[in-house]
């Protein structure tokens, strides 16, 4: 297996894709894994902060793939606001 | 180096034990036994050392006086430490399994082929090592699909080593015909291990007839190729959306990240540690403290 490189140099050990089409479904699954690791991170960071998340909010982050509205939940826990201001009804209407 | 070549070649030669027995029977002035069982020995091949001495595959044939040992190396450009290293294998091979033994190198390429050509001179009268080199000049030109059929793996084998041939196109279309009369799963992973081992413009064309969908297997081999990259993707994306949380926390917490700190972190794909950073991340005054 080769190593190479991905854009932030994170290195990588899976076999380089010969075509585009097998390169796009990599980059597709990256985006969607790349939000699930960042929703994942900030339900770590909101229990270690001590902030009780309601089940409905838990998979709601799960399954927000937009990274600019976990970037403002992050946000907003680190000020040291509360769940109910944390997660807005809006926040979830995509 | 280890590349996807290289991996592929090997897992070509250790798949089906009882076909890579046919190609080797078919190229080599070895003593392979027909019948007697086969069976994938440890490659580790140190006598004291271990991890020192480690071909890429060994096999053992047959049985009893009929036992031999096939040791299976890919090599992709010359390395003239082998020259040493080869010895050491098969003489340690040889004294671990109480047989015979012989070391076969598959060369991809002219130049490799070249090289592993030469005879190695111990220095010791009488012991001079020639290895069992297979490339393009002993390889058939397979371009019939009954052909290939009859020797499945020695038509993988030759369809690489034959990859610069002009009649190339005929090579990959008579092989992806052979694998269409097989096992869909087997061919599905010859497949794939053949258009891991091949190179630019033949490994675009193996693609090329890999997506024309003639043969039942082409479409599950379309398909697990999909869902892999997928996986993948999703897996690398994943940690990646961790690490990159981790250093985000410290930024908008003000904290300065060393470079260090910066490619320790992004480097790391456990989630497990990545969970305890992220933890560790909110509280700490400096960015070094994650790892205490």
């Amino acid at each position: 297996m080769t190593e190479h490189q991905t854009v932030s140099g994170r290195p990588s050990t899976r076999y380089p894709y010969q075509d585009e089409y097998a390169e796009s479904l990599f980059a597709k699954g990256f985006a969607k894994g790349f939000a699930k690791g960042r929703a994942k991170a900030l339900l770590v960071c909101l229990g270690e902060l001590g902030i009780t998340v309601s089940d409905e909010n838990r998979s709601g982050v799960m399954r927000c793939a937009d990274v600019a509205v976990l970037d403002e939940w992050l946000d907003r826990a680190l000020e040291g606001k509360s769940a109910e201001e944390i997660f807005q009804p809006e926040d979830f209407e995509a | 180096m280890v590349t996807s070549q290289h991996e592929g070649l090997t897992q070509i030669a250790t798949f089906d034990l009882e076909g890579t027995r046919d190609m080797l029977r078919a190229l080599l002035p070895v003593p392979i036994p027909k019948a007697g069982g086969s069976v994938i020995a440890s490659p580790d091949l140190s006598e004291a050392d271990p991890g020192v001495c480690r071909a890429d595959a060994a096999i053992l044939y047959g049985k009893g006086k009929e036992k031999i040992g096939v040791i299976v190396e890919t090599q992709r450009s010359p390395d003239q430490e082998k020259h040493y290293s080869w010895l050491e294998y098969i003489a340690n091979f040889r004294a671990r399994e109480k047989c015979r033994a012989c070391l076969v190198v598959i060369c991809p390429n002219e130049k490799v082929a070249r090289w592993a050509e030469q005879e190695i001179v111990t220095g010791h009268p009488g012991l001079t090592l020639k290895v069992l080199a297979i490339h393009k000049w002993n390889t058939p030109v397979i371009t019939d699909v009954a052909q290939a059929s009859e020797n499945i793996v020695l038509a993988v084998i030759s369809a690489v080593t034959q990859s610069e041939h002009p009649k190339f196109v005929q090579i990959a279309a008579a092989m992806q015909g052979a694998l269409g009369g097989i096992d869909p799963a087997i061919a599905c992973r010859y497949a794939r291990y053949t258009s891991l081992s091949l190179e630019g413009d033949a490994q675009r064309e193996w693609n090329r007839g890999m997506k024309t969908m003639t043969y039942p297997y082409q479409d599950e081999y379309a398909e697990s190729l999909k869902a892999e990259g997928k996986a993948e993707g999703k897996a690398e994306g994943r940690a990646e959306g961790e690490a990159r949380s981790v250093l985000l926390i410290f930024d908008k917490r003000g904290i300065v990240v060393s470079d260090e700190v910066r490619s320790l972190v992004m480097r790391c794909a456990d989630e497990a540690v990545l969970a305890e950073w992220l933890g560790r991340a909110i509280e700490v005054e400096s960015a070094e403290e994650i790892f205490d």
